[in-house]
């Protein structure tokens, strides 16, 4: 062909044609959420670790029994509805043509794997199962679980307990939860097989997380959205420099110091709301000696004069108003308002007397202090650094020396799982929007029974508290369980079980074209997101 | 040698207004640093004198700036000033002793292997190749990560000055390596070393007595310039998170803090200390290249 050809006025608009043609059936670029967040997912295995970001993504992938709908109130998920057929008796009816993602179907053996599966040692989801006996299966969509006592609670904690395919957890050898505690690696560590509308496609620890719908979902999604990325991002004007320059659409740890930045930024928004995490300082109130300070051979937090020295120094108003700049709100107990149980008696913090609290501490045969390390994650709840550091000043002028020990959290919640700790802060969020889950896993005796004192990393062992707790966990009538939860909420205020700080308030920042329920339990719920 | 250092070079600096100036501005860095107890207005590691409420103060001549708070406060009420004298000793102490090692080492590989030549020479010198190919910063974060391995992070933490004066010297000695051993083979052929040698004297006696003192030029100047690039390394280690912890803030973890709130409004808890860290390795920098030509014989 010569030059002379190739410029052919009919050759030209052929080629011409050809090309626009092509360009129109491209098809439109899928659409990507990427979301910034501080930390990332320590596994994928639904039932090996219970934490924020970790339930957040997997949410997308797997789903329980019972979700919420947007007023926060229970809804059908896998199962369509529920009822007390006895007194230990819940039946549910299992939802018809659900598939997990690899083909199987959803049947209630799953249900019963599943439930199962929580109960084991290794998973830290038992206080949702702690109170289940058996699961029978009645029929295909039909199972009875067996409750050990009266559980008013259950379908709220089937609210947050992942459904596994149990052939598929069979055939991979995670019939068990990963042992995350001694960093066992399991198949379910890398990969996930759920429910939900996405599927994992890529996963590459601590740098990026790949989700990719997956077309057979049962549920409705307010988006078309085709891939979600997960980035975690621990260093926060980093994290907050990624939205504004257009890298990330979403950030949902968002530092308080950056607020009225983004505020002003065009093209972005930022949606705040309480969060049902409170804050708040523990001490190793069991063992005989300080195992990270220096006391003279003692072990100053068993005193309960120490541990009110402590409350009243902590001046929780200037550091919601200083570190957190107003996006906090200081109170008297480790559950926020938002929780069942609540009363606004425990919503008041303790006087700050820095004077009161070194006469207790000179009572408590401690007049010139003592030494502690206190132990503080780096990267997780809002501004811990500035807060422990905060707090270590606030310390030492009452005469106690505070060895900040920071670390990231990967570090942290093991040293907090092993009771390897003097003095550390601490942070919870309520899963099922009622203060029995603070009550029943942080402050009960670590029995091991029940789910009790599961999350109890202080050793605060009060027997009349248990024994409230006990009474209203199966109280019926909503007034008196409430009556109940208040007054073992306030016996363990007036024990200083843990020195209360302050409920944070959520902050999200995202483009404009992304608009997301902003839910008190910081879960970014990925089916009502929309996005242009 | 001393009789050297000081009728011409003195005469030299007194010439040269802009090494003069760095020269003054340095000196009082380094007594600032050698005794900031007597001249910071604050004891800001007292954590008993620091208030909260005190906290994001904006420099002196800035509304809501106090001149108690000359340069502002950070974000636990800490004196800006005081912190960035205090810092100054770490960064300068760091610099120093990182230079110090790495002079060290460098002077004796150097000497070695000038003087034994042959089978020694090569040997040494293709290490210090090796060497040459790793970029400083990553020899050093290699050698704080076995530090954490072996420590455990709280008394890495407690350790992290020496453990980045060691990073520091381990990753910095090749430059004079190389130049001592350039000056070494030029002064072993010379007649008053072989004199030595006829007179019996060993070979480390002629190293340390005689060749050592001819080279040691070398090494000052190349040393100056280390210096800055040593503080400079530090403060890159502390400013990623490597290096010393917020407790004894250096110059680059007050840097690092900073950089949160950077762009939030209160820029100076960054910008404070990032103009310390510039005038000290500035006057350094300027001190060195005056070193290097004043004491260039090919100049004269």
């Amino acid at each position: 062909m010569t030059p002379l050809t190739l410029f052919n006025p009919a050759r030209r608009t052929g080629v011409a044609t050809a090309l626009a043609l092509a360009l129109l059936a491209q098809p439109l670029a899928a659409q990507t959420l990427r979301i910034a967040a501080q930390g990332d997912m320590g596994t994928m295995d639904p039932h090996a670790q219970n934490s924020q970001i970790t339930n957040t993504i997997l949410a997308m992938i797997y789903e329980p029994l019972v979700m919420r709908a947007r007023d926060l109130s229970k809804a059908p998920g896998l199962a369509t509805a529920w009822d007390s057929t006895g007194d230990t008796t819940w039946r549910f009816t299992l939802r018809e043509g659900v598939s997990f993602q690899n083909g199987n179907s959803f049947g209630p053996e799953d249900v019963k794997f599943s439930i199962e599966r929580a109960q084991a040692p290794t998973s830290q989801f038992s206080n949702l199962v702690g109170t289940v006996a058996g699961v029978t299966i009645v029929d295909d969509q039909t199972i009875d679980i067996e409750t050990t006592m009266v559980d008013p609670l259950l379908p709220d904690k089937m609210s947050q307990l992942f459904i596994m395919d149990s052939d598929w957890a069979a055939e991979n050898a995670v019939t068990v939860p990963q042992d995350l505690k001694n960093l066992e690696n399991t198949f379910a560590v890398m990969n996930a097989n759920g429910t939900g509308p996405f599927t994992l496609s890529e996963r590459v620890p601590d740098s990026r997380t790949v989700l990719t719908r997956a077309p057979s979902y049962w549920g409705e999604m307010a988006s078309d959205i085709q891939e979600v990325v997960l980035l975690p991002i621990g260093s926060p004007p980093t994290r907050v420099s990624a939205l504004l320059s257009g890298e990330v659409d979403i950030v949902l740890d968002v530092p308080p110091q950056d607020v009225a930045r983004l505020e002003s930024a065009p093209g972005l928004k930022v949606s705040q709301g309480p969060e049902l995490r409170t804050i708040f300082f523990g001490f190793d109130q069991a063992s005989d000696a300080l195992k990270y300070g220096d006391a003279g051979g003692k072990n100053p937090f068993k005193d309960l004069k120490v541990r009110q020295a402590v409350d009243h120094a902590l001046d929780a108003d200037t550091i919601a108003k200083v570190v957190m700049r107003g996006l906090a709100t200081p109170t008297g107990t480790y559950f926020a308002p938002g929780n069942f149980g609540w009363d606004d008696s425990l919503g008041q913090h303790s006087t700050f007397d820095p004077e009161l609290s070194k006469s207790l501490l000179a009572e408590a045969g401690y007049p010139d202090g003592f030494s502690v390390r206190m132990d503080c994650p780096t990267d997780t709840y809002v501004n811990p650094e500035q807060i422990c550091q905060a707090v270590s000043a606030m310390m030492a002028q009452i005469g106690i020396e505070v060895q900040l020990n920071l670390m990231p959290r990967a570090q942290f919640i093991p040293l907090l799982w092993e009771k390897d700790t003097s003095f550390f802060i601490i942070g919870f969020n309520t899963t099922y929007f009622d203060a029995m889950y603070v009550l029943e896993t942080l402050l009960m005796t670590q029995t091991g029974q029940d789910g009790e004192g599961i999350y109890n990393y202080s050793g605060y062992s009060n027997p009349a508290f248990d024994d409230l707790v006990r009474k209203a966990r199966v109280a019926l009538n909503e007034d008196e369980r409430r009556a109940l939860m208040v007054q073992a909420a306030t016996m363990a205020k007036d024990d200083v079980a843990y020195a209360p700080l302050h409920t944070q308030i959520l902050t999200w920042a995202m483009k404009d074209n992304v608009e997301a329920v902003v839910r008190p339990d910081n879960i970014l719920e990925i089916r009502w997101l929309e996005m242009q | 040698m001393t009789a050297l250092l000081r009728a011409p070079l003195v005469r030299d600096l007194r010439g040269d207004r802009t090494a003069l100036a760095a020269c003054a501005v340095l000196l009082v860095l380094l007594v600032l640093a050698a005794v900031p107890g007597m001249l910071a207005p604050h004891a800001v590691f007292d954590l008993r004198g620091l208030s909260l409420l005190d906290a994001f103060r904006p420099p002196a001549w800035i509304d809501g700036g106090s001149w108690k708070f000359p340069l502002g406060t950070d974000d636990q009420g800490r004196d800006m000033l005081s912190a960035i004298i205090y810092g100054l000793r770490v960064s300068v102490t760091v610099g120093l002793g990182g230079v110090a090692l790495a002079v060290v080492i460098g002077v004796t590989v150097g000497l070695v292997a000038g003087y034994a030549g042959g089978f020694i020479d090569t040997l040494l010198m293709r290490i210090a190749d090796v060497q040459l190919t790793f970029p400083a910063i990553l020899i050093a974060v290699m050698i704080d990560g076995v530090a954490r391995a072996l420590l455990g992070e709280m008394a890495r933490q407690q350790a992290s000055v020496s453990v980045l004066i060691i990073a520091i010297g381990l990753s910095g000695w090749v430059e004079y390596a190389r130049a001592v051993r350039g000056a070494t083979m030029v002064e072993r052929r010379r007649d008053y070393v072989a004199a030595a040698r006829l007179s019996g004297v060993g070979a480390i006696g002629i190293l340390a007595r005689h060749i050592l003192p001819n080279v040691l030029t070398a090494v000052l100047v190349i040393g100056t310039i280390h210096l800055g690039v040593a503080i400079l390394i530090e403060a890159t280690l502390s400013f990623v998170g490597l290096g010393i912890p917020p407790t004894q803030p250096s110059l680059g973890t007050l840097i690092r803090v900073g950089n949160n709130y950077l762009l939030s409004g209160e820029w100076w808890i960054a910008i404070m200390p990032g103009l310390a860290l510039l005038i000290l390795v500035l006057a350094i920098n300027l001190l060195g290249d005056f070193l290097r030509d004043a004491l260039n014989p090919r100049l004269k």
